[in-house]
């Protein structure tokens, strides 16, 4: 880091007191990323209130109004579906839940998982061994065929979704976090804390989560496309979230009777779960290539030419 | 004679896949407050552990056996939790790879203010006041400055002052290093004996240096233990030792010295086996005498 500081130090201003915003801005494709998912995760918390009604009102005489004319109103200029609904006005229904849907089940996995990950490989024994064998099983059981079987036995609903999301997603990180701490605990500063008499609970806290943090985080941001896929995988299949609640794979699905006719009730949506799928996986690597000293070189060398003219 | 430690009998064992490993064998040593000793040997003898033993290091591999009284209390088979008790504040280590030893995502004023902050339940701006104290202790120029880097900002010898202000941090009654100047070279080395020497001088400290260089050990240290194959096959004051070696194994590890020879080729290779009395064909005191003594009275 201390490459990056002095490099960084040259200018003054927004940009060096923040040397990661800096990378971000000399990376075109990962800002572009991340614009559009904080564009996502805004219009998914800000605007759901004031459309809901309107997402969700069948006007039968706008069936399948093609898209971009602004004939009817801006909210049908992605066109509407087959009962007249806006797609615009959907798809930002949908933002919201599948975003929610995303944060929650990652969020809840990687932490769940982290924890029982260092917990497991920092004391081993019968217990790791117990929990690995469990992690393996889970391992074998395909995500979505455990995640059908259970949402068809529940009730489908949000809360549903992101437990069987979470929990299906766990062995990931446990495995990661666990490798990591049979590496880390082995090293000299755990012995060395374990030396000035520190207890295990802060060793683990102190010593190996933060070195592993790095890499779950990644994962984590990895998990955030797979996740999102998932869900509209379910919802595509139909056990997902049922309506009034919208979500991008329940959209696609709606749209496939019509796929000929009417075009852009499934490629919109379709096209938003990719595009967030691949924003999510750009921010993944971004964040890996810039933990990483040799490589974040690559993201803070500016260009040269345009410095010197403004110098 | 009071001694601060006791060791009697102390037996390691690793329990392997390959079987089980005979680490130490039957070391016993006593060490009064305030005294230096070391424990000298090449890598294999068992010195370093029995070093970590003596803080319950061994791990869950290691069996240990034998007793470990210090301040009259047995540390063999104590639970975790009361050794917590005596590492640090009681007896403290330091270790070799200065690098590893810290840990590299806090800075090194975090690191050692941490300790006295857990440990005695100190404030933040007490524990950093005493952090850089500690620093200037040992010796880190501009320590003010320095507080807030990280462990890989700092040279070799300069984070291994770091480490020992650490291990001094809670005024431990004993300080164990083990072989805390093999990674660095031959000036920095000099510099941080010579802080140890001063600052076992301020606190009345005992200390273990574990060490494979006779020559250091002899800067360091009063009495020597020297361990082979996980035995002590000699023992006595450093003078002695150098002076009149008795064991074959001490005097091929004098004669392998090469402040202790004219030149490279009479150097001799320690042979294997020295455990049984093996003849040695160059005893040390007719060895020509010189650089080490230099070097031990030049500091």
């Amino acid at each position: 880091m201390s490459n990056t500081e002095r490099i960084v130090r040259e200018e003054d201003g927004f940009l060096t007191r923040h040397p990661k915003l800096r990378m971000l801005s000399n990376s075109p494709l990962a800002m572009a990323s991340v614009v559009w998912l904080v564009l996502l995760v805004l219009t998914g918390l800000i605007a759901p209130p004031f459309i809901g009604d309107e997402a969700n009102r069948q006007v039968l005489s706008l069936r399948f109004v093609p898209p971009f004319t602004l004939d009817h109103g801006f909210e049908y200029v992605l066109g509407a579906d087959s009962l007249g609904r806006p797609m615009l006005l959907q798809i930002i229904m949908g933002a919201r839940t599948s975003m929610t849907v995303a944060f929650f089940a990652v969020a809840i996995s990687a932490l769940t998982g982290f924890a029982i990950g260092v917990v497991s490989g920092y004391f081993g024994g019968w217990l790791d061994q117990a929990l690995m064998r469990i992690a393996d099983i889970l391992h074998t059981i395909p995500s979505l065929l455990l995640a059908l079987a259970v949402l068809y036995v529940l009730e489908p609903s949000i809360v549903n979704l992101i437990g069987v999301l979470a929990v299906t997603r766990i062995p990931l990180y446990l495995r990661t976090s666990r490798a990591q701490t049979l590496e880390l605990r082995e090293r000299v500063f755990v012995e060395s804390s374990r030396a000035m008499g520190a207890p295990a609970w802060r060793i683990m806290l102190r010593d190996i989560a933060p070195m592993s943090l790095p890499t779950i985080r990644t994962l984590a941001m990895l998990e955030v496309g797979t996740v999102i896929l998932a869900a509209a995988s379910l919802s595509f299949l139909g056990i997902g979230l049922q309506r009034p609640d919208v979500d991008w794979g329940m959209l696609v699905a709606d749209g496939r009777a019509y796929l000929s006719s009417a075009w852009w009730v499934t490629v919109f949506p379709g096209v938003v779960i990719v595009i967030t799928a691949l924003a999510a996986n750009i921010i993944s690597n971004w964040l890996r290539a810039i933990e990483d000293p040799v490589q974040s070189v690559l993201f803070i060398r500016k260009r040269p030419r345009e410095s010197e003219v403004t110098a | 004679m009071s001694s601060l430690l006791s060791v009697t009998d102390l037996e390691v064992d690793f329990h392997t896949v390959q079987g089980r490993v005979e680490a130490v064998r039957g070391v016993s040593f006593d060490l009064a407050a305030g005294e230096s000793m070391a424990i000298v040997g090449e890598s294999g003898s068992g010195k370093s552990v029995t070093s970590l033993a003596l803080l319950g290091l061994v791990g869950e591999v290691g069996e240990v056996r034998g007793r470990i009284v210090f301040q009259g209390r047995d540390l063999v088979g104590v639970p975790e939790a009361e050794l917590r008790d005596v590492r640090g504040a009681g007896v403290s280590l330091v270790f070799q790879d200065s690098l590893d030893a810290l840990n590299p995502v806090y800075t090194v004023g975090a690191q050692i203010s941490e300790i006295l902050r857990v440990r005695l339940g100190w404030s933040r701006q007490r524990a950093r006041e005493e952090a850089l104290h500690l620093m200037q202790q040992v010796g880190i120029p501009d320590a003010h400055k320095r507080i807030g880097n990280y462990p890989h900002q700092f040279s070799g010898g300069m984070r291994q002052r770091i480490c020992i202000a650490m291990a001094i941090a809670l005024k431990p009654k004993l300080l164990v290093a083990d072989e805390p100047t093999t990674a660095l070279d031959v000036t920095v080395q000099a510099e941080i004996l010579r802080l140890l020497r001063a600052l076992q001088r301020e606190s009345g400290m005992s200390l273990i240096f574990v060490t494979h260089d006779l020559a250091v050990a002899r800067l360091i240290a009063t009495r020597i233990i020297v361990m082979h194959g996980g035995r002590v096959v000699e023992r006595g004051l450093i003078d002695d030792i150098f002076d009149r070696p008795r064991h074959p194994y001490t005097k091929a590890l004098l004669a392998a010295h090469p402040g202790r020879v004219a030149s490279w080729k009479d150097l001799r290779p320690i042979p294997e086996n020295l455990t049984d009395e093996a003849p040695v064909d160059a005893p040390a005191d007719q060895l020509p005498k010189g650089p080490v003594e230099e070097i031990a009275h030049g500091i």
